[in-house]
């Protein structure tokens, strides 16, 4: 059942997600073809190849915003108006457990987050091919490879990922809990994701105080310490840790919601 | 042999405001019957419930014998009384979803319904009026083979003419070991389709009797009896 909930999952998000992708590669291709970058620093008077390279490279980034604001969109219209709007009303009599519901848009969810991801750097490589930027970039990767390692940059990779898929769990819960009250849903569920928010940040706060503390950076002359990968992993895993526990609070706590509370309109 | 739907003292409430007040009901196996009532008198909060799109705030309630969950969904087709569908499908796609889902699902039944309709399972539900999308969630409803059909007011919103097509749809598409629930405020409709009514008043069963009952006791038509019980 999960295979096919996802199924769909995909059929609807990627109608919306996919030619937004591409319309960002075009523009990454048609941007590096006329290469409005380095036009534009030698360019010394205001002329209409100036306005054209400006106007390109704003629709450039407003195609990056756009990529990454519809993901977000997408990810919160999906489990608002598919699970809790009237379409929830056919998702709910679907003889499926309510954490199938949960992990088909979890997963399409995190998914979505890695595409655009992986096709905004794609979009940046293509724009750098040309205008000498590519080696730069290479050198970047290689200094970062220096400092963490190879381990070191997959464990931010994770990092990421992790700290992706609890973002989306808190937007669901916010969502969930926003639909507990009886009027003025989407102002609750603001209201339960600021609080949400704020709960997370202090407890990964203290947690981050308690590290420090241990580590020993908050005695006298810590400044001095150099920055070694190791101090990364020692922070950054037990924060992911955390982060998943939270997590899987999260998706239980939406579990329970949806299958002990539900109160579709 | 089990009820299909057996509630007791099933209770509903929103904002502390009664919407069900203690319904008890022992619905057998192979009726028709008729769930009637003004508006606001629960009709669609019960039919939720059984549906697990809402959580009772007391009582018990048993489908098939068991607690609302994935296995009851699996025997229960329910047609709301809103438009459930997402509107970007195509009705073949849509066809192709109630298969993947329920094992019950004919998409024979339904193809053959779309084709008496007149409608073209290319089109998409976006460019369809209301009334019409409403036929093709009845056409979907009924192309299943279920052991209880819970219809929250199907025919109110096509024409008459349209009306007659469906009632006779739903005759002919729900097997004898079927319950059919259905609800409605338009009664003349469908009292002669009816083997049984359930009157519902302000969240209450006011009276659970089949129409041959009714029409010994008192003579009158289902029609006539629910103005009178239910006189403003």
């Amino acid at each position: 059942m999960l295979r096919k909930l996802m199924k769909y999952e995909i059929k609807a998000t990627a109608r919306i997600i996919i030619p937004m992708q591409l319309a960002l590669l075009i523009f990454s291709i048609i941007n590096r073809l006329i290469n409005p970058f380095s036009s534009l620093e030698k360019a010394n008077s205001f002329n209409l190849q100036v306005f054209i390279n400006a106007m390109s490279i704003f629709i450039y980034f407003a195609l990056i915003v756009g990529v990454i604001a519809i993901t977000l969109v997408i990810v919160i219209q999906r489990f608002y108006k598919n699970l809790l709007g009237d379409e929830g009303y056919l998702m709910f009599t679907l003889p499926v457990k309510v954490n199938q519901h949960l992990l088909s848009k979890l997963i399409t969810a995190v998914f979505w987050m890695i595409v655009s991801g992986l096709s905004l750097i794609f979009s940046v490589l293509i724009i750098s091919c040309r205008s000498g930027l590519s080696t730069e970039l290479a050198e970047l990767y290689k200094a970062l490879k220096n400092m963490f390692g190879t381990t070191g940059l997959i464990g931010i990779g994770l990092y990421i990922l992790i700290a992706l898929t609890h973002g989306i769990l808190v937007i669901y819960s916010s969502i969930s809990l926003g639909h507990q009250v009886n009027n003025h849903k989407i102002i609750a569920s603001f209201a339960a994701f600021c609080i949400l928010y704020l709960i997370t940040q202090i407890i990964l706060a203290i947690l981050l105080l308690l590290l420090a503390w241990s580590y020993g950076f908050l005695e006298i002359g810590a400044a001095d310490l150099q920055f070694e990968p190791a101090m990364l992993y020692k922070i950054l895993l037990p924060v992911s840790i955390v982060l998943i526990l939270l997590g899987i609070g999260h998706f239980l706590l939406n579990n329970y919601v949806l299958k002990h509370r539900l109160n579709l309109e | 042999m089990t009820y299909i739907l057996e509630s007791e003292n099933l209770t509903k409430e929103f904002n502390g405001i009664t919407v069900l007040k203690n319904v008890n009901l022992k619905i057998p196996r192979g009726r028709i019957i008729g769930l009637l009532g003004p508006n606001g008198s629960g009709k669609t909060t019960f039919i939720k419930l059984c549906n697990a799109l809402l959580t009772p705030t007391s009582g018990k309630l048993l489908i098939n014998g068991k607690k609302p969950g994935v296995e009851t969904k699996a025997v229960i087709s329910y047609l709301p009384e809103r438009s459930y569908l997402n509107d970007w499908m195509k009705v073949s796609e849509i066809i192709g979803f109630f298969r993947d889902f329920y094992e019950d699902f004919n998409a024979h039944k339904a193809y053959d319904m779309l084709k008496s309709l007149n409608l073209n399972p290319n089109d998409k539900l976006r460019n369809m009026s209301k009334g019409t999308k409403e036929k093709v969630q009845l056409i979907l409803v009924m192309s299943r083979e279920a052991q209880l059909y819970l219809l929250d007011e199907p025919i109110g919103g096509v024409d008459p003419a349209a009306r007659d097509y469906i009632l006779d749809t739903i005759l002919r598409n729900y097997n004898e070991d079927a319950t059919l629930i259905l609800s409605t405020h338009l009664i003349a409709d469908i009292e002669k389709i009816l083997d049984e009514v359930i009157f519902l008043k302000e969240g209450q069963v006011v009276m659970q009797q089949t129409v041959d009952q009714i029409r010994e006791e008192s003579g009158k038509s289902i029609d006539s009896l629910f103005r009178e019980v239910f006189k403003c």
